[in-house]
């Protein structure tokens, strides 16, 4: 059983806020009266909902995007060697599959806004996503260092004006173990 | 951060950039991955007032080889800042009194700059008891955009000679009078303990010429008698260098030890070389 360490000096230009005790056992206080009230359920509902939604069009648009990709290339003079791997590429990794594993390690408050595939010799993501907590978003980072389906993550630039909004790139490695 | 649990912490100094992966258990600290990229001479060059990477391509460099290495798949890291860039202060924080503010009153009458470009945070010790420290803040900025331009992407900001402390005041092994002195490439600083409680704090520049046992000795005593010793009864090193200065202040007469041996298999280096393995106790 883990234990919590002592709180250590922050030196960071930008801090992470910090919650004291008291501020965090109103917040939860308060999140209790949230849970119980009967608006509540509506709103998860309309939530999950909404993010189906995206993750259908995200899908539809990873989609379009690999179907663009196979058409260019079956313009491209034959032979070239790095063909026969995009296409074991493309059929070891669908966008389908991929958007599934990706969402399998979405927290709740972390929805995909945007997804570009690239089919070469292995298939690399481009992805943009907003959380509603920076906390969130460590625990969808935490997944992906975990993660033996992603790999090479690079997370690119942070905003954190009201919801954060992050773009990361990696590549999926599929089953591999 | 929990205890037992795996932190990713990125040291810069002037000598080198490094990375571990570091957890803490009842034993001390455990260093899963390590790696250390050597810097040119004057790539980082560590100082409270001016910039400190003066190659920012250099010291890029050696942190994405760093990151290489761990491959550490974009996991948030503690970036920690050398000794010899801050100013420290120990001090009793009043009742209530806000911590930072009142520890931003006493380190503004010794900063060599405006307070306003002061980041300012204290470490507590227990009690009223603060272990403060002020750093420039555009120093800290070129820190963490070195960092990531490398590829991290940071947590907190530590400082070694902080991490340190933080460490050395949770080791049971330090209770009675003892003096830790933690090293870094540029500077140093001496921690003097009474009963496991820090009671005197100092830094210095650091010059490693042969006689450098002579002064770190001397400055231990000074130390000690800071704190209200005579003599620094044991002293603990940490920090790079320490199995030369610990064999140094043995062939002086004096109960020198390494801080620390973690449980590190094939580490190249010894763990008490890693001043700052602290930082992953958050």
């Amino acid at each position: 059983m883990a234990r919590r360490g002592p709180r250590l000096t922050d030196f960071s230009t930008h801090p992470r806020r910090r919650i004291a005790p008291a501020d965090a056992a109103f917040l939860l206080a308060a999140a209790l009266v949230i849970a119980s009230a009967a608006g509540a359920a509506l709103r998860w509902s309309a939530e999950w909902r909404h993010r189906g939604a995206e993750a259908a069009r995200t899908l539809v648009e990873a989609e379009a995007a690999a179907e663009k990709a196979r058409l260019l290339e079956s313009r491209r003079p034959s032979g070239e060697p790095t063909l026969a791997a995009q296409a074991q590429a493309t059929a070891e990794a669908p966008p389908q599959r991929v958007v599934a594993d990706l969402s399998a390690l979405l927290p709740a408050d972390v929805r995909l806004q945007s997804l570009g595939l690239d089919y070469r010799d292995r298939v690399l993501l481009d992805l943009r996503v907003a959380a509603r907590r920076a906390e969130a978003y460590d625990v969808f980072l935490q997944r992906l260092a975990e993660s033996k389906r992603f790999g090479d993550v690079v997370p690119g630039a942070e905003t954190r004006e009201g919801e954060l909004l992050a773009s990361l790139r990696m590549s999926y490695r599929g089953a591999a173990p | 951060m929990s205890w037992g649990r795996s932190q990713l912490v990125v040291a810069l100094d002037a000598g080198s950039a490094t990375g571990a992966t570091v957890s803490w258990g009842l034993g001390g600290p455990r260093v899963g991955a390590l790696s250390r990229v050597p810097l040119a001479a004057g790539a980082v060059v560590p100082s409270p007032i001016e910039a400190n990477i003066a190659r920012p391509e250099a010291v890029r460099e050696a942190l994405a080889s760093v990151r290489e290495a761990l491959g550490v798949n974009g996991r948030r890291a503690v970036l920690v800042l050398p000794e010899g860039i801050s100013r420290t202060l120990l001090i009793d924080v009043p009742p209530r009194a806000t911590v930072r503010e009142y520890a931003r009153f006493r380190l503004s009458q010794a900063l060599p700059y405006p307070a306003s470009e002061a980041v300012v945070d204290a470490l507590p010790l227990g009690g009223r008891r603060h272990l403060c420290a002020a750093v420039r803040r555009g120093l800290v900025e070129a820190y963490e955009a070195a960092a990531r331009s490398a590829g991290f992407v940071l947590g907190r900001v530590d400082l070694a000679p902080l991490a340190a402390v933080a460490a050395l005041r949770r080791r049971t092994d330090v209770g009675g009078a003892a003096v830790a002195v933690i090293l870094g490439d540029a500077a140093f600083s001496l921690a003097a303990f009474e009963g496991g409680s820090l009671v005197a704090f100092r830094s210095r520049r650091r010059d490693c010429a042969p006689d450098e046992p002579e002064r770190l000795r001397d400055e231990a005593i000074r130390t000690a008698a800071l704190a209200g010793t005579d003599a620094p009864g044991r002293i603990a090193v940490l920090g790079p260098g320490t199995p030369d200065v610990v064999r140094g202040l043995r062939e002086l007469g004096l109960p020198a030890e390494p801080a620390w041996r973690a449980g590190a298999p094939g580490l190249p280096l010894e763990a008490a070389e890693l001043a700052w393995l602290g930082a992953a106790l958050g």
